[in-house]
């Protein structure tokens, strides 16, 4: 499928030969089943990785690629399975002993200590020097040595909380490499990165590659795993689909099956239909950066009912702030802001949830639900103080239950009951309780950020799918994504934020990719124009 | 890190066996160890734990006694665990008990000639109220200055402490209590009266339940107490929603004040009948134990006073009648605590997750472990 591909991504991989199957493998897991209480996560998996190569685990949320790994680096134990390490059988019960073994591991929240130096963050807990004393000298002088032979440039002197979060990653695999890793796991590396740090670390994982050391690539982002891979190990519901060498994958192949059903990956979509009714203006707001926080220079936004105007921008670039202040929670030091012909400039986030707007917010576990709380206390969220859910103040049982069962039935959201806490979904369940909740009473603004971050193939169309039916049905909706595909297969307009500024305003359907680059790195439409 | 290890150790359990094996093994593995303690102290601790047991639940009076503990125990742990539910950790029953109490007194002795049935429910609303001031002020300057609430009611607990030593040294002294300190005795009025006369229960009790049940109400079915969860479990997101987080901080802080402050009011209209300082043997940090091995819920909590209050007269008993020391129950309340936290930690909820047997069904498991 040309033109899905990530446009950061556009250089072809080199052209390196998968070893085959043939050769003695580094690794070789074998039957491998866990049973979690309720769910078999891995059944009768078969998984190898050879010297040298980038070997991708590939699947959806929930299909086991993290319990596979999990075991292998000794943080569960499997009920039935062989693990062989270099042709000998091993019993790994624990990250200590996997580290012994020279398997590393770089999980998704980066396990740092935010005030120590990088220097001293590699160091920790890797003894070296005798008895009390650390031999400091001797340790610096192997890190820098390790951190220039695999190209992963990182300030050692610098605290680990002044970093970036791609340097942070860079930083978990020196450590991994000075405890002497020769299997390197990383468990979606990519999912926290801006376009250029993902390929710095790509970049990183070929140098890695080329000195015969071998990575396990967990993703469920096809792009990345045909950019980086040389082999690739399906997995659906703990099941093996199928290993086979990259170069021989196709995307709609993949997807395919990861999902077990055919995917549609382009997004149908009509061309909009605004009616010129303006839904969100927004008129030169600028919010001042405090502690820390984005910032928002001189913003003017329109969006009108019936059409998706993307916001795209590297994360950072004041789309928080922008969040923040269309949703009340924090206000603007100048400008003014109007929802619905309504000034809501100064209104609390109370007011602006009264209105009819669906927010779907960037974080769902800090803003979008409350985890300890049943799917039913989540679903009542925005109407649980008008009738008929409460009455004088006490709060109805058997209207919000059958509301609940109701919804839950409606967003096809999978779970035994509505009682159950949310923090018990999958993440694909999590956003459907988020969906229903703001979409059911179809909101006439739509302001929806980051949504199918951490989501898979198939939450992700699902999430698509309704933001645009409440297009159609008339909403308008402002798309906040760091996202560049998605913003450009939703929107209709797309406006670039760069340090808190719009660089400019185009048409989805005449969007160029450089271009777009361009002004996501701070280059004003206008200059290219002249240009 | 402090903050953090109550939090974990108070948070409320999903699954009732869980909620309920808990508690259970912590109090049976601080038996055991307070048993070895015992006899190390050369006693014999089956015979001491017997003795105990009769003491505290054999004859009706040693139950009525029990019991009558209990009630400031309840009422002060309802007062620990609702704010806990919104997110908050009141470590300061102890000065809303004492405010309360005061309220309270100044109601009972002010009024006369007033039937008990106007009186004395006039007196619980004002211990309610006294104690719900004192817990508002740390709720309001976290809500609107970000103060910690943990410290703000550690401080209150010495003023209100002081407050009430002053004035049953001073203005409030009964005139004819020659060397005591402490006030006249509240009129018949506004006593809590016995219900149970053999047991010498009072209608304390009855207060107590209907908290309890009060309590569980307003967290469950209201639209105050949904807020006051919502707050608790995610107040970014509660705040996102439109909740106003910082209302329903004072909110809870009150109404948990306010039962901290019935506690104090029910010992002095119902057992003392006059305000004294030193009245309370630390009703109010023993109220953060009977929240905790309660699991923070109405009910729960119910329970777990009823048996400190038991506790209490078991250990007094056997120490007045056998010799055993006063620290036995101290230790014997700290070991149930340091259980229930050991219990709540990880790494023990991994080694039983470990060792338990893989196939059965059970969704008390996040899904989310399987990604």
């Amino acid at each position: 499928m040309p033109g899905s591909r990530l446009w950061y991504l556009s250089e072809a991989h080199p052209d390196r030969l998968p070893k085959g199957a043939g050769m003695d493998a580094l690794l070789r897991m074998h039957g491998i089943t866990k049973v979690y209480p309720g769910v078999v996560a891995n059944n009768g998996v078969e998984f190898e990785v050879i010297e040298g190569e980038i070997h991708a685990l590939l699947g959806e949320n929930g299909a086991g690629k993290t319990t596979l790994v999990n075991i292998l680096y000794g943080l569960s134990a499997p009920d039935e399975g062989t693990i062989l390490w270099k042709g000998a059988p091993v019993r790994i019960h624990s990250s200590k002993q996997a580290m012994q073994l020279g398997i590393g591991m770089v999980h998704q929240h980066f396990m740092l200590i935010p005030r120590f130096t990088a220097l001293q963050n590699v160091i920790l807990g890797a003894h070296s020097g005798r008895g009390l004393w650390l031999n400091l000298g001797q340790a610096s002088r192997r890190v820098r040595t390790l951190s220039d032979q695999y190209g992963l440039d990182i300030d050692l002197e610098a605290e680990v909380q002044d970093m970036a979060l791609g340097m942070r990653q860079r930083l978990e695999i020196l450590k991994a490499l000075y405890r002497g890793a020769h299997l390197l796991i990383l468990d979606e590396p990519t999912s926290v990165l801006t376009p250029s740090e993902v390929e710095a670390l790509f970049e990183v994982l070929r140098r890695l590659a080329a000195q015969n050391h071998a990575t396990i690539f967990i993703s469920h982002k096809l792009e990345e795993v045909l950019a980086i891979s040389d082999r690739v190990t399906v997995l659906r519901d703990g099941h093996n689909v199928a290993t086979m060498p990259t170069r021989d994958a196709t995307q709609p192949q993949l997807a395919q099956m990861m999902v077990g059903r055919p995917v549609v990956l382009e997004v149908e979509k009509s061309p909009a239909k605004p009616t010129g009714r303006m839904v969100i203006e927004m008129d030169d707001v600028s919010v001042k950066r405090e502690h820390g926080r984005d910032q928002l220079d001189g913003i003017s936004l329109q969006v009108e009912a019936g059409e998706i105007v993307g916001i795209a921008g590297i994360d950072g670039n004041g789309q928080r702030a922008l969040l923040e202040v269309l949703c009340g929670l924090s206000r603007p030091s100048r400008g003014r802001v109007r929802l619905l012909g309504v000034d809501v400039t100064h209104a609390s986030p109370r007011q602006i949830a009264s209105m009819n707007v669906g927010r779907i917010p960037e974080d769902r576990a800090t803003m979008g639900l409350l985890l300890p709380l049943s799917i039913k206390e989540n679903l009542m969220l925005q109407s649980y103080t008008q009738e008929p859910m409460s009455r004088w103040g006490i709060l109805r049982g058997r209207v919000i239950r059958d509301f609940a069962r109701r919804l839950v039935a409606e967003f096809d959201v999978r779970t035994p009951g509505v009682e159950v806490a949310v923090e018990n979904l999958s993440g694909g369940n999590q956003q459907k309780v988020i969906l229903a909740r703001e979409l059911h009473h179809d909101p006439e603004v739509l302001i929806v950020a980051n949504a199918t971050r951490g989501l898979d193939v198939g939450a992700t169309e699902y999430t698509y799918k309704r933001v645009l039916e409440g297009r159609d049905r008339g909403a308008g909706v402002l798309l906040i994504s760091s996202d560049l595909e998605e913003v450009l297969c939703l929107s209709d307009r797309i406006a670039i934020m760069h340090a808190g500024r719009i660089m400019g305003i185009v048409p989805a359907a005449s969007a160029d990719r450089t271009q777009l680059g361009l002004m996501m790195t701070g280059t004003a439409l206008s200059t290219l124009q002249d240009g | 890190m402090f903050r953090d290890l109550l939090h974990q150790a108070f948070a409320p359990r999903s699954r009732q066996l869980q909620s309920l094996i808990l508690p259970l093994a912590a109090v049976l593995a601080a038996l055991v160890v307070g048993g070895v303690m015992i006899s190390l102290a050369g006693f014999k601790p089956l015979q001491i734990y017997a003795w105990m047991l009769d003491a505290a639940a054999g004859t009706p009076q040693g139950l009525g006694v029990s019991v009558t503990n209990a009630i400031p125990l309840i009422l002060a742990g309802l007062g620990v665990a609702l704010p806990f539910r919104c997110g908050l950790l009141n470590i300061g029953g102890e000065g809303q008990i004492y405010i309360g109490a005061l309220f309270a007194t100044l109601v009972g002795l002010s009024l006369h000639g007033l039937p008990i049935y106007v009186h004395l429910p006039l007196a619980l609303l004002a211990g309610f109220i006294g104690g719900g001031i004192w817990g508002a002020i740390p709720g309001y300057l976290r809500a609107s200055r970000g103060l910690n609430e943990i410290i703000v009611t550690i401080m209150l607990n010495y003023i209100g402490f002081w407050i009430i030593s002053f004035l049953v040294h001073g203005p409030m002294k009964d005139p004819e209590s020659y060397g005591y300190s402490w006030t006249m005795k509240v009129p018949v009025s506004a006593q809590l009266p016995f219900i149970i006369r053999v047991a010498r229960l009072n209608l304390g009790i009855v207060v107590a339940l209907l908290a309890a049940g009060v309590t569980h109400y307003l967290l469950w079915h209201t639209v105050p107490g949904f807020e006051m969860r919502a707050v608790g479990a995610g107040s970014q997101t509660a705040r996102f929603a439109g909740i106003r987080v910082g209302r329903s901080t004072v909110l809870s802080m009150f109404i948990g004040g306010g039962l901290a402050g019935l506690a104090g009011t029910s010992v002095i209209l119902g057992v003392q009948y006059r305000l004294s300082d030193f009245f309370s043997p630390g009703y109010g940090f023993t109220a953060i134990a009977v929240a905790l091995v309660g699991q923070t819920s109405p009910l729960g909590v119910v329970f777990a006073g009823l048996f400190f209050g038991g506790l209490q007269n078991g250990v007094n008993s056997a120490q007045r009648s056998l010799g055993i020391p006063m620290g036995v129950a101290l230790s014997l309340q700290g070991l149930i605590l340091l259980f229930m936290i050991a219990g709540q930690s990880l790494t023990l909820i991994r080694w039983l997750r470990k060792k338990r047997t893989a196939r059965r069904v059970d969704y008390s498991q996040p899904a989310v472990l399987l990604d």
